[in-house]
């Protein structure tokens, strides 16, 4: 397991100003713009944490999650969603989610959250 | 007594009547024919039967003549032939009380039938009757004679001979022997074979004979031979008239009798006429009956009928009065038939529908009561219930908006932390604060985009030109590169308000560029040959949209989009309608095509 966090949203404006905020705090970022991305990127590299959107064209949070867990049993995934499904997001809490946050959420949260995570 | 048995008895009774009439009548008239045309028939019968055993006496009666005459003939056995004459004139006799026994019943028959021929016929066939007895007994009577000379002849004879044996014994008229025996040879001669040329030899033997001197004796009995002779000639020369006489009789008669078929047959020609006389007198006696009672039951039925239906014409006198609204009816009583049971429920009913429209009116105003009441209930419910889907419908929309405006607000925040980090960095405070402004530009689009669909603002109405407000929303869209849209090569002016119209075209091209992704080709083409409307279709290269999403496109709120309100293409309907177009979707390729109103 390296030390890269994974960003992961098709909301691309979005996800340059959170890959900036973590770069300018010195960490090493790779990003995806949907799930169907996100697993692919995490076989690839194996990153210390992925931080993804749920709702997304092609492949979505929770099924891109669901993939990754059941190919990888300790990778650590954190929902930030503007939108969730409360079911859905039982069944990941219960599957290992670490956390699920709502946007906007601040970036003194993302990063007490990698810490948190040792990464 | 009821309708139902009145019309029974009328439709019983009627037939009988006519049943009895014509079965009367054609009883007798069948018996009438039926005895008339027997009686011509037995008549006819009668007659044929008469004029046969006529016929079959007559050939009788002409059979012994003619026996009679053959066997007068025979001289060798002259008693023999007398006896069968004797015997033949009885049998004749008989015959001929036979023959006018018959015509007489046929003349009798014939002057019932007044049929002149047949009377005719018969008056002929009596007079033929006694025509043929009188001849016939004439010809018996010469016979007799006949037979009688016959005797004296032969006996005559008989002397002569003796006569001439004592001659022959004393010699004393020998020389004249030779001319008496030529003058008996001749005798026999005409007896037997009757022709002139022994008739002539006799003549002249008798002449030789008067010329030579006989004894007295001798003299006596050749006289008494010669005059035997001469008469029996005489009689056989009227016998042959009488029977000649006798034969035109016959002949008359046979030709009478066959004939007389013929005349007869008219009886069975008048019975037929009168059988058809009977059977049209019989029709149109049937013919008459039937008019009589047809005509008969008419009246008897248009009576009963006018009886029945005057009930009915008050009782219906009353309903449409009652139907009308006035209640005061009043009418005779009809008896106790369905028309009388009728009134009095009438009556009743008209009771009952008094007191009941009384308590009606009184309901009627309970009603009305609990009417409006119920009406300001499903006011109250049905207010109720669209500010539950209005709630509904702002829930929805408003976890959109919020959706899509948190992406926004995560950019700002993020950015503005960034530049709290890094604030001296120039270059990376301009990229946040251009970040920032991007944001806050799409959170104001969003909130546009719902605005415009809920505003009802009115049209301010221009001539627009399509090819300039198309080339117009492109510069201002970021199409990527994999994305080409080829605009209209001709131009189209409509009657419409230019800053909604950019909003509908821009719509509906950016959701063509966002359903294609990364790489495709849109075509807008305008269409100017219909009358006061202008067609624009889009038309993309991409993916056809599925049958059940189709039909629901332009309704408000729906999207398959992961962000967006829901109503884009709401809100486009909603341009095109208040400007009295129309716009539509269809599949291959994927074409929006929009009708506008132009100035022509």
């Amino acid at each position: 397991m390296g030390n890269q966090i994974l960003l992961v949203d098709d909301d691309v404006e979005l996800l340059d100003a959170f890959k900036d905020s973590l770069e300018i705090r010195g960490y090493d970022v790779i990003t995806a713009i949907n799930g169907m991305d996100a697993f692919e990127m995490f076989q690839k590299n194996q990153p210390c944490i992925t931080f993804m959107d749920i709702k997304m064209p092609k492949m979505d949070g929770y099924t891109s999650f669901s993939k990754i867990k059941g190919m990888y049993n300790d990778a650590k995934v954190v929902f930030v969603s503007g939108q969730q499904n409360i079911e859905k997001s039982e069944i990941a809490k219960n599957n290992g989610i670490i956390e699920i946050f709502e946007k906007p959420v601040s970036s003194e949260k993302i990063v007490k959250t990698i810490q948190e995570n040792g990464c | 007594m009821n309708i139902k048995t009145k019309i029974i008895f009328l439709s019983f009774i009627i037939p009988s009547i006519l049943g009895m009439f014509v079965g009367i009548t054609v009883y007798y008239t069948s018996n009438d024919i039926q005895d008339s045309f027997k009686s011509f028939v037995f008549d006819f019968q009668s007659d044929q039967n008469d004029l046969y055993e006529i016929r079959f006496n007559m050939l009788e009666v002409t059979e012994h003549i003619f026996a009679n005459i053959v066997s007068s003939n025979i001289v060798s056995s002259n008693i023999v032939s007398s006896n069968i004459v004797s015997s033949n004139i009885v049998i004749s006799n008989s015959n001929f009380e036979k023959m006018y026994f018959h015509a007489n019943s046929f003349s009798n028959r014939s002057q019932n039938s007044n049929d002149l021929k047949q009377i005719q016929l018969s008056e002929q066939i009596t007079q033929n009757v006694n025509q043929m007895e009188q001849t016939s007994s004439e010809i018996i009577s010469i016979l007799e004679r006949l037979s009688e000379l016959n005797i004296k002849l032969e006996s005559s004879e008989k002397t002569f001979m003796q006569i001439s044996e004592d001659d022959t014994k004393f010699s004393k008229i020998y020389l004249h022997n030779g001319l008496i025996l030529n003058l008996i040879e001749a005798i026999t001669r005409i007896h037997l074979i009757d022709t002139d040329q022994e008739f002539s030899e006799y003549s002249h033997i008798k002449e030789k004979i008067s010329s030579i001197f006989w004894s007295v004796d001798e003299k006596k009995i050749i006289d008494e031979i010669t005059n035997i002779t001469d008469e029996i000639l005489s009689n056989k020369i009227t016998l042959s008239q009488k029977l000649s006489e006798f034969k035109i009789i016959d002949n008359k008669f046979k030709n009478l009798l066959i004939n007389s078929n013929e005349i007869i047959k008219v009886e069975l020609q008048i019975a037929e006429d009168k059988l058809q006389d009977s059977i049209n007198q019989s029709i149109l006696i049937l013919f008459l009956v039937v008019i009589i009672t047809v005509g008969f039951s008419v009246m008897i039925c248009t009576f009963f009928a006018q009886r029945f239906l005057k009930p009915l014409e008050k009782l219906t006198d009353a309903t449409s009065k009652v139907s009308k609204g006035n209640f005061d009816v009043t009418f005779d009583k009809f008896g106790d038939d369905e028309f009388g049971k009728l009134s009095k429920s009438f009556e009743l009913m008209l009771d009952s529908i008094k007191t009941s429209q009384e308590k009606v009116e009184e309901q009627d105003e309970l009603l009305q009561i609990k009417n409006l009441k119920l009406e300001a209930e499903i006011l109250e419910k049905q207010k109720k219930l669209l500010k539950a889907e209005r709630f509904s419908a702002i829930g929805e929309l408003s976890a959109r908006i919020a959706h899509d405006i948190r992406n926004p607000l995560g950019i700002i925040r993020t950015s503005m932390e960034n530049i709290k980090v890094k604030p001296n960095d120039p270059e990376f405070v301009k990229k946040s604060m251009v970040r920032c402004d991007n944001a806050i530009r799409r959170i104001t689009h969003q909130i546009e985009e719902v605005m415009d669909f809920l505003r009802d603002s009115p049209l301010n109405l221009k001539n627009v030109g399509l090819s300039d407000l198309l080339k117009s929303i492109i510069s201002e869209l970021e199409v990527p590169d994999g994305i080409k849209i080829i605009l209209p090569t001709n131009d189209a002016i409509v009657l419409g308000d230019k800053v909604k119209l950019q909003s509908l075209f821009y719509n509906l091209i950016i959701n063509a560029i966002q359903k294609l992704e990364d790489n495709g080709i849109i075509t807008i083409k305008i269409f100017n040959e219909y009358d006061s409307m202008v067609k624009i279709t889009i038309e993309d290269d991409g993916e056809s949209i599925s049958d059940d999403i189709i039909l629901q496109i332009f309704e408000p709120l729906f999207t398959t989009k992961l962000k967006g309100t829901g109503l884009g293409l709401a809100g486009t309907k909603k341009i095109v309608e208040q400007h009295r177009g129309r716009i539509s979707v269809t599949n291959d390729p994927v074409t929006f095509t929009v009708f506008l109103p132009t100035l022509k």
